[in-house]
């Protein structure tokens, strides 16, 4: 497989967008959406469309030992056909290997590949629509920008998706995350327990939020916190307002694992007018890393970390 | 409506229902409450249980009144017969800086409350002629 990387400003039209989810980046036209998405890590897929039908599948697995990629492939075209899928030929794109066929009126067309560094087998599916031939440039323009990404020095892994780009470090699990018009939340947390981590994005904001963000903010500390700091910073034309909290009361947890902390950080992005918020609560001792060091970013111009 | 797992799109093309036309009930009233929000009133079938004794007990209102915030006022008044459903969508959208599928999801799971309490319908786009012309000759 080629070095991993993403596209760079020129490489791809600027108005494609890269989506960055469970270690893989694709970058697709700036009308398709990601419409469904997997959690696990080891096998899933998520499905992307634009605003008439199901445009295309990444489909992931991890596998122990590498496959025969060119038998697997060559099995399910056999059953594909078997499945009544019309017009089954073969296609390639190296290192993809495909199959194209046609169901009904449209065209489908389906390529797969075995990445030795993260040992998955990836499958793209590209659905055109009815009585639309499919375009093997376009494909291959997809794949080509289809990669694994490696984890950053520090053991982070990049997520890119509904406007978002965070990072968490790949030890965490993720736990779940919550798409609903004008609002996306997704959580990790610390596969011990001790430390949770959310990255929030809301739209509308004129039709809700009546009170600063800073207040804002404050209202959403969890209950038995005691609020220890409110901060604001100007960072590339956002306002970021930030916040430190501590539980109250220890309970027996805090006492072994350091006393639980809230931190939280929330701007509204004068590129979107979206309300951005990302927090966590980690037992925190002194002197010690938290193992939670994490980062959202709406835009080119703001990366917080907390 | 929830994207997720599952985005509730079905057989993953959803172009008849962005080319329907959301159409208003003509039997409702409808009562304007301030400048940005109405009141929809909508007459009700009597139920054939209600009737002596039941009546004398169980009150019936011939009238339901629906009150709509003022977004749902917008949508109510986007409804107008003329727009499909992805018009209707499309004002969303650019009304309130969402991504279409954002607002594809908020819109449909309105109408389809709108649709429920008996104020709105929903008429699917004829077939485009060429396509009409295509099934006949097969």
């Amino acid at each position: 497989m080629k070095p991993p990387h993403l596209p760079r400003p020129g490489q791809v039209s600027p108005a494609w967008q890269t989506w960055v989810w469970q270690g893989l980046s694709v970058t697709l036209p700036p009308d398709w959406e990601m419409l469904q998405f997997a959690r696990n890590p080891e096998v899933g897929r998520c499905v992307f469309g634009d605003r008439y039908q199901y445009r295309f599948e990444l489909n992931w697995k991890r596998v122990q030992a590498p496959p025969d990629m060119e038998r697997m492939v060559g099995d399910y075209r056999a059953k594909l056909s078997e499945d009544g899928l019309r017009d089954v030929r073969p296609l390639g794109h190296s290192p993809w290997l495909g199959t194209c066929g046609q169901d009904g009126e449209r065209d489908i067309c389906r390529y797969g590949m075995y990445s030795a560094e993260s040992r998955q087998i990836l499958e793209a599916v590209f659905l055109w629509p009815p009585g639309e031939e499919s375009k093997p440039s376009f494909e291959g323009r997809v794949l080509d920008m289809l990669r694994v990404l490696p984890l950053s020095k520090d053991g982070r892994q990049r997520w890119q998706a509904f406007g978002m780009t965070w990072h968490v470090p790949a030890t965490t699990v993720f736990a779940s995350c919550a798409v609903e018009p004008a609002q996306v939340e997704a959580v990790f947390a610390l596969r011990n327990n001790r430390g949770e981590a959310t990255f929030a994005r809301r739209g509308m904001v004129s039709e809700w939020l009546t009170t600063p963000v800073s207040e804002w903010l404050v209202q959403t500390i969890p209950a038995g916190y005691a609020q220890e700091s409110v901060t604001h910073a100007g960072q590339s034309g956002h306002d970021v307002c930030s916040l430190v909290a501590r539980r109250e009361r220890s309970v027996l947890k805090d006492w072994l694992y350091g006393r639980r902390q809230y931190e939280a950080s929330a701007w509204i992005c004068p590129g979107d007018r979206r309300l951005y918020c990302v927090s966590r609560w980690t037992h925190q001792q002194r002197g010690q890393a938290t193992g939670l060091d994490i980062a959202l970013s709406c835009c080119s111009g703001l990366e917080v970390l907390l | 409506m929830k994207r997720g797992e599952s985005a509730g799109l079905g057989s993953g093309d959803w172009r008849a229902m962005l080319a329907a036309y959301p159409v208003r009930n003509v039997a409702v009233e409808v009562r304007e409450k301030s400048e940005n929000t109405v009141t929809v009133v909508v007459k009700t079938q009597k139920p054939n249980y209600m009737m002596p004794p039941i009546s004398w007990f169980v009150p019936y209102n011939p009238e339901r009144e629906i009150d709509l915030d003022a977004m749902g006022t917008r949508l109510w008044r986007w409804c107008d017969g003329q727009r499909t459903v992805e018009d209707v969508i499309d004002l969303f959208k650019d009304t309130y800086d969402l991504s279409f599928h954002e607002a594809r999801a908020a819109v449909v799971d309105y109408l389809r409350k709108l649709i429920q309490r008996g104020i709105l319908a929903v008429i699917m786009a004829p077939e485009r002629p060429e396509n009409q012309a295509e099934t006949n000759a097969k």
